[in-house]
């Protein structure tokens, strides 16, 4: 096994990535999901050959397994992420997400391997910041006997996507709770950024729209959705508001870098990348294009290309990697 | 506040910590600090030889057209419900020429009163303004910049070694080859021997 390991922390998933024994990539996924049930529910869990952890008189049923169960008790799941942070509403749930998160890492290789872990750039249209959540992965990364090193999550993408162009160009990645954006020249950090908007907006809005769940939007979008061909009010509802959210994501780009990106020197044009679990939609990257060209005349960055990461949904914690075997390079 | 100070004392008389002498119906206008502060001006109040009434102030009135007008406040601009907005409140003076504002009292009161209390005066009446800044969070660059090393509570242990696991665990498990990773690593490299 090499050395060095990968994790995405996102509102919807866990994911690491590490380089396996025959020089493959080995991906562990969990959904960033949990249930806590009482403990006379045991023997039914044990009958449905249901996974759980025992923690102080309750029981806890974690990943895809507690949506399962979840349904089957008519309850909602608990997230102990919201809007790509630690939620505030949640934070009884350390311990759990610490489990989640110690599942998903696996034993390390040695004492003290290096983990890159991605962590959310400060949000520029809520007043939030990343300290705490930064600060409490760092110690449940550590407390899993890895090395802690926390890393912008859009830059994994540019890591992982832009080697062709030396590393050089936008990563966008398009999560469940925020969408993320850094801009990179030659390794370089020039500008990063989110906004509190992503899969979990889209949801909610297409449920106020047409009076559905939220969870019910999630699960039309998960089932299979076109979005430049929707089928029905919902898939419409949807469409809208992914399109409302790529304007708003490349609407705060172009003001980001008239704000703070007059410093940067760009030579040549630069790719936009895009990854993350909600870009997975039918017909995702069409219309991130259509939209684009909408507004390319007055973009402020010339760009010389748009496209979808390779591995959309695994590209940040493969960028993770790609940071986490560079320590050994250097040893 | 401003106080009218009227001489009532047949002979005239003379408050020497003002520099004023005054005959009878004589008046002026005294703001309300010099006249809490000057002994002398009260206890030729309390004495009878002075008598003092507080200045009302000018309303100006509304104009009228047919019908009462009145005053109402400006409606605010309609805001977008959804930009979250921060208030900060700045302390401003109040942008008055005072030089002109000074030259004029000087001209006026220059028989009754000395420059220094006139410009005590007008300093004192100077209103004390509220500039109301709104800015939207979306365009102030505290959102961009990152925090730095606040002090902040992490608990200590967050994983918990009382924890019992039923079975294994519920992660998922794939692999697969990835070049993009091993070209990834090997431009980085290669780049770094370039810069060296």
């Amino acid at each position: 096994m090499s050395k060095g390991i990968g994790l995405d922390i996102g509102t919807m998933n866990l994911v690491s990535a590490r380089i396996g024994n025959k020089k493959d990539v080995s991906i562990r996924r969990m959904r960033d999901l949990f249930i806590d049930l009482p403990v006379s529910a045991k023997k039914m869990l044990k009958l449905g050959s249901v996974s759980y952890i025992e923690s102080d008189e309750h029981l806890l049923v974690l990943g895809d397994e507690a949506m399962e169960v979840a349904n089957m008790f008519g309850r909602e799941g608990r997230r102990p992420l919201k809007a790509g942070l630690v939620s505030p509403d949640e934070i009884d749930s350390l311990t759990v997400l610490g489990h989640m998160v110690k599942d998903v890492l696996g034993e390390p290789s040695h004492e003290g391997e290096h983990c890159y872990f991605s962590i959310p750039a400060a949000p520029v249209d809520v007043n939030m910041d990343v300290v705490y959540h930064k600060g409490v992965f760092s110690r449940i990364v550590q407390e899993c006997g890895y090395t802690a090193h926390p890393a912008n999550e859009a830059m994994a993408i540019v890591f992982a996507e832009t080697a062709k162009e030396g590393f050089s160009g936008i990563g966008i990645s398009f999560g469940s709770g925020m969408t993320n954006i850094a801009l990179a020249i030659n390794t370089i950090e020039g500008l990063s950024f989110s906004v509190a908007r992503g899969g979990d907006w889209i949801d909610q809005g297409a449920a106020r729209s047409v009076g559905g769940t939220a969870s019910k939007m999630c699960a039309v979008k998960e089932k299979g959705i076109n979005l430049n061909d929707p089928k029905n009010r919902e898939e419409e509802a949807i469409s809208f508001y992914y399109k409302a959210l790529i304007e708003y994501a490349l609407d705060n780009i172009a003001q980001q870098f008239v704000m703070k990106g007059g410093h940067l020197t760009l030579n040549k044009p630069i790719p936009i990348v895009v990854g993350g679990g909600t870009s997975l939609a039918g017909g995702f990257m069409e219309f991130f294009q259509e939209v684009f060209e909408t507004k390319r005349k007055r973009f402020p960055i010339e760009i010389s290309e748009v496209r979808h990461a390779s591995d959309p949904f695994h590209a940040v914690s493969k960028g993770m990697l790609v940071l986490a075997q560079q320590e050994y390079d250097e040893d | 506040m401003m106080y009218l100070i009227r001489c009532e004392h047949p002979q005239g008389i003379e408050v020497t910590t003002l520099g004023i002498k005054l005959k009878k119906g004589d008046a002026f206008e005294c703001p309300k600090n010099v006249y809490d502060t000057n002994r002398e001006l009260k206890s030729l109040i309390s004495a009878g030889l002075l008598s003092y009434h507080p200045k009302l102030p000018v309303v100006q009135e509304a104009k009228k057209r047919g019908l009462v007008a009145h005053a109402r406040p400006p409606k605010p601009a309609p805001q977008s419900p959804k930009v979250i907005h921060t208030t900060e409140v700045h302390h401003h003076e109040n942008q008055m020429d005072l030089d002109s504002l000074a030259a004029k009292l000087l001209e006026k009161l220059s028989g009754v009163l000395s420059p220094e209390m006139i410009a005590q005066a007008v300093a004192s009446q100077i209103p004390q303004q509220q500039v109301v800044i709104q800015q939207g969070q979306n365009t102030t660059p505290q959102g961009y910049s990152q925090p730095t090393d606040d002090l902040t509570f992490i608990p200590s242990k967050i994983i918990s070694s009382d924890v019992k696991s039923s079975a294994n665990s519920t992660v998922s498990e794939t692999s697969g080859s990835d070049e993009g990773i091993s070209d990834a690593l090997s431009a980085l490299r290669a780049m770094r021997k370039a810069n060296k």
